[in-house]
């Protein structure tokens, strides 16, 4: 079945979380473990990266079917945007409790703040995973 | 009321409307051709606005576009 704006905006972007930030936490990972070293300007540029390409992609998808994109959510699409939305809730409220856990194991701000992104990263691609799952499903 | 579910005759009264497409349909109630679909297969419960407008673009009443009755085996 064809696909609708916001299903392939919602495509995107778990596509672009997998393929940007994927390697960024295996990078970080490495790190952790004293394997490799992660510059201070990888998080801040990964970022802009992920940024830059959404822009540009959605930017490509509206001008594909601009009325799709200029049109508001219907009921529909508002609803798998709250079924969504709530299971990413679930994931970041896990993630934010198990970041602050890992202050009793002396870890350093930098990578503290590598879990709250992680935390972050994570129930973004749980609400995309979960976009797609039910746009697929029809809901 | 368990084993029981909505079901619907979008399909049959787009056909008797010279064959009005989905995207038509959507147009006129104000949602995707996508929601339209996901509504025609039974995937979908639409609101009651929504379904009272699908009623009124083939001017028949509610009962006769959704009609809730026990569930196929």
């Amino acid at each position: 079945m064809e696909m609708s704006f916001r299903e392939k905006s919602a495509w995107i972007s778990l596509l672009l979380i997998v393929a940007v930030f994927g390697p960024y936490f295996w990078l970080v990972g490495q790190s952790l473990t004293g394997k490799a070293h992660v510059h201070g300007g990888t998080q801040f540029a990964l970022i802009l990266l992920f940024v830059v390409l959404e822009i540009v992609l959605h930017v490509a998808i509206a001008v594909q079917s601009p009325r799709d994109a200029r049109a508001p959510k219907d009921e529909r699409e508002n609803l798998i945007d709250l079924k969504a939305t709530r299971s990413a809730f679930y994931v970041l409220f896990g993630g934010a409790l198990l970041s602050i856990f890992t202050m009793h194991f002396r870890v350093n701000v930098w990578t503290m703040s590598q879990f709250v992104l992680f935390s972050i990263v994570v129930a973004e691609l749980v609400k995309f995973a979960s976009q797609v799952v039910l746009f697929r499903r029809g809901f | 009321m368990g084993g029981c579910a909505i079901r619907n005759t979008i399909r049959e009264l787009r056909f008797n409307q010279a064959e009005m497409t989905q995207q038509e349909l959507a147009d006129r109630i104000g949602v995707t051709r996508q929601t339209v679909n996901a509504i025609e297969l039974g995937k979908y419960s639409p609101s009651l606005e929504v379904a009272f407008q699908i009623a009124a673009v083939f001017n028949v009443p509610l009962d006769q576009v959704f009609k809730y009755e026990k569930a196929k085996r």
